[in-house]
């Protein structure tokens, strides 16, 4: 276990330092390829074979992806693909027919929600659902919520407002009244108080100017650097793409395209149904 | 001595700064009030021959603090959860006929019926909590509304509880032997005492878990409850723990209510019921202490004001029937979120 944390450590730091420019991070991508492939066992995340009805829909058709430790993974598809539904599926919100997740090793399987946010894994909602009538600093309290160690709570709230400057300037304000873009760094930051090891993002861009999309791309990827891997939904594939490592294409509710990020940005099928180029 | 003990009592209640009783300085307006009721109530002790407050506006006054008691258990569910209930008034029902069948026909004591009443009462509302797992909103109102029906009928139909004329001849509570209708001037005395109490007790324990852990994540399920479950709060827990509370302090309300009119009657589980408590709530504002209390008080003492001036002037019809409805779309038209509310709830 030490030796696939060491691993997947590293690999997170060759991410982070290529990234500045882009060439070398196009020349660091196939080692990770080769790290991938040889220790298949450091996933930190495994879906395998998960079918999730809504009634009569079949709304995932055996879906398995994996995420690795201080990766950033992409699912891009159509609306109706089923990424909002992984997502919730993941995180126990909607019952599994078929199929399990293990999550650090370990099935949740039988855990709740909470017991997995306790576990390390924390989603930001679609559309980001801050609480409307909470001012920012009750915000990032609630994010808490789920964790043990009560006397860290407050300065690790200071940390967040020192890395969102807009939100510490708002602290006091009723969440609601936030513009679009500060609202979803507060459900990124709300999210980040639970101090997770996985993060799952659901559409970030959602609703968002072109401009404060770069900068929720950019926030994404320092979260990163810092550590924390993350699992991003988004129909914004080009921006998505960019940033991650790796990619997977959804079409109702199978995965039809798992490769690198860089491929996948190649991908001539990618480009025409999602690049728009 | 018993100065000094008054004094150290006076001294550990809570401050002004929080909302907990009526009006912004709590502590003053807490010693303030129930100084003023233990005048209205003993006022007419020593004179015997003659009466400043008649029992009918003591029994106003136990009206209000019963509603008020009614009030602030509905505003864990409308004001904690932001979730609309019209059964309310069955959990009230089941209170007073679980006192009024336990006093009549086991002969037990009242005081040991109260408790009994309200984990009846939470008990029956596990299940409506259960339904709440996967209603809400416009849904949930008919849900619950079905409910109180289905207790109303069951009330009703079961001639063990007196059927639809209900339970009369419930013995009065006693304290140390003597029976509370043979304490004060009118008898009455010692129930507006005892609910004061209990909305006292019930004001203080809202305002304290409206700050604690507890609270914060009502509030965050009332916001957003798929963000709050993505927070790791058990959603699931405390839905079901603030309607079980809510139906356990309508309870504690049923079982005041059997003693004082020694008689239960299906009338206490109907929708009407229900309906009222919740416009009581969405008057005084919810979320709001005082304003629970004051919607409370209004919706109480205005149709008995109104009553009094229809008799007055001799008029064929009662105003407070025309000027009920007036006053509810101009208050909802003004103050949506009521007297005292703090923002919109619903």
């Amino acid at each position: 276990m030490a030796e696939t944390e060491i691993a997947g450590a590293a690999m997170a730091k060759t991410a982070e330092t290529a990234m500045p420019e882009t060439e070398m991070a196009k020349a660091a991508m196939p080692e990770t390829k080769k790290a991938e492939t040889a220790m298949p066992e450091a996933a930190m995340l495994e879906v395998h074979g998960l079918h999730v009805y809504y009634g009569n829909i079949h709304a995932l058709k055996g879906i398995s992806i994996r995420v690795r430790e201080g990766e950033i993974v992409s699912l891009i598809g159509a609306n109706g693909a089923g990424k909002t539904t992984l997502l919730t599926a993941i995180m126990n919100q909607v019952p599994s027919a078929q199929g399990g997740v293990n999550f650090m090793g370990r099935p949740t399987g039988g855990m709740t929600p909470p017991t997995i946010v306790q576990n390390g894994m924390t989603m930001v909602p679609e559309g980001r659902r801050v609480f409307p009538r909470c001012s920012v600093y009750d915000n990032l309290l609630l994010g808490a919520y789920a964790r043990k160690d009560k006397k860290n709570v407050k300065r690790d709230i200071e940390e967040i407002f020192e890395s969102y400057p807009q939100l510490a300037e708002r602290k006091k304000q009723i969440a609601g009244t936030l513009s679009g873009g500060e609202q979803q760094m507060l459900a990124i930051g709300r999210a980040l108080m639970s101090k997770p090891r996985l993060m799952l993002l659901d559409e970030p861009s959602m609703g968002l100017s072109p401009m404060i999309v770069g900068q929720v791309f950019a926030t994404i990827k320092r979260i990163n650097g810092g550590g924390t891997t993350v699992l991003l939904v988004e129909q914004n594939a080009n921006q998505a793409l960019r940033i991650s490592d790796r990619g997977y294409v959804l079409e109702t509710g199978s995965v039809v395209l798992e490769d690198s990020s860089e491929n996948l940005l190649q991908n001539e099928q990618v480009k025409e149904a999602y690049l728009g180029s | 001595m018993w100065k000094s003990s008054l004094k150290y009592v006076i001294a550990r209640l809570p401050r002004g700064s929080g909302e907990w009783f009526f009006g912004s300085g709590g502590r003053a307006s807490f010693i303030g009030s129930a100084a003023a009721l233990l005048l209205v109530c003993f006022i007419d002790a020593p004179f015997p021959s003659v009466t400043i407050v008649p029992p009918y506006y003591k029994h106003i006054l136990f009206s209000c603090l019963l509603y008020a008691i009614l009030t602030l258990s509905l505003n864990f569910v409308t004001g904690f959860i932001g979730q609309l209930s019209l059964g309310h008034a069955a959990f009230f029902g089941i209170g007073a006929y679980v006192t009024g069948a336990l006093t009549k026909y086991l002969g037990l004591n009242f005081w040991l019926s109260i408790p009994a009443a309200a984990v009846l009462a939470a008990a029956v509302a596990v299940l409506l909590a259960a339904a709440a797992q996967r209603v809400k909103g416009a849904f949930l109102v008919v849900v619950t509304y079905g409910f109180g029906e289905v207790l109303r009928y069951i009330a009703i139909n079961t001639d063990g509880l007196g059927g639809s004329a209900g339970m009369p001849g419930i013995r009065p509570p006693s304290i140390f032997g003597v029976p509370f209708n043979r304490i004060g001037p009118s008898g009455k005395e010692p129930y507006i005492l005892f609910a004061f109490a209990v909305v006292s007790l019930l004001s203080f324990f809202t305002w304290r878990i409206e700050k604690s852990r507890t609270g914060y994540a009502l509030a965050a399920i009332r916001e957003d409850e798929i963000a709050a479950a993505a927070m790791g709060i058990n959603t699931r827990y405390y839905k079901t723990l603030a309607i079980v509370m809510s139906a356990f302090l309508c309870g504690i309300a049923g079982s005041l209510q059997a003693g004082y009119a020694s008689f239960v009657s299906p009338e206490l589980l109907s929708s009407t019921q229900s309906i009222l408590i919740l416009t009581m709530v969405i008057v005084g504002g919810p979320r709001s202490i005082k304003g629970a209390i004051l919607g409370a008080a209004l919706l109480t003492v205005l149709p008995e004001f109104f009553h009094s001036v229809k008799d007055m002037f001799g008029l064929g019809f009662d105003p407070w029937m025309i000027l009920y409805g007036l006053i509810l779309i101009v208050l909802m038209r003004v103050r949506p979120q009521g007297f005292w509310g703090k923002s919109a709830v619903f």
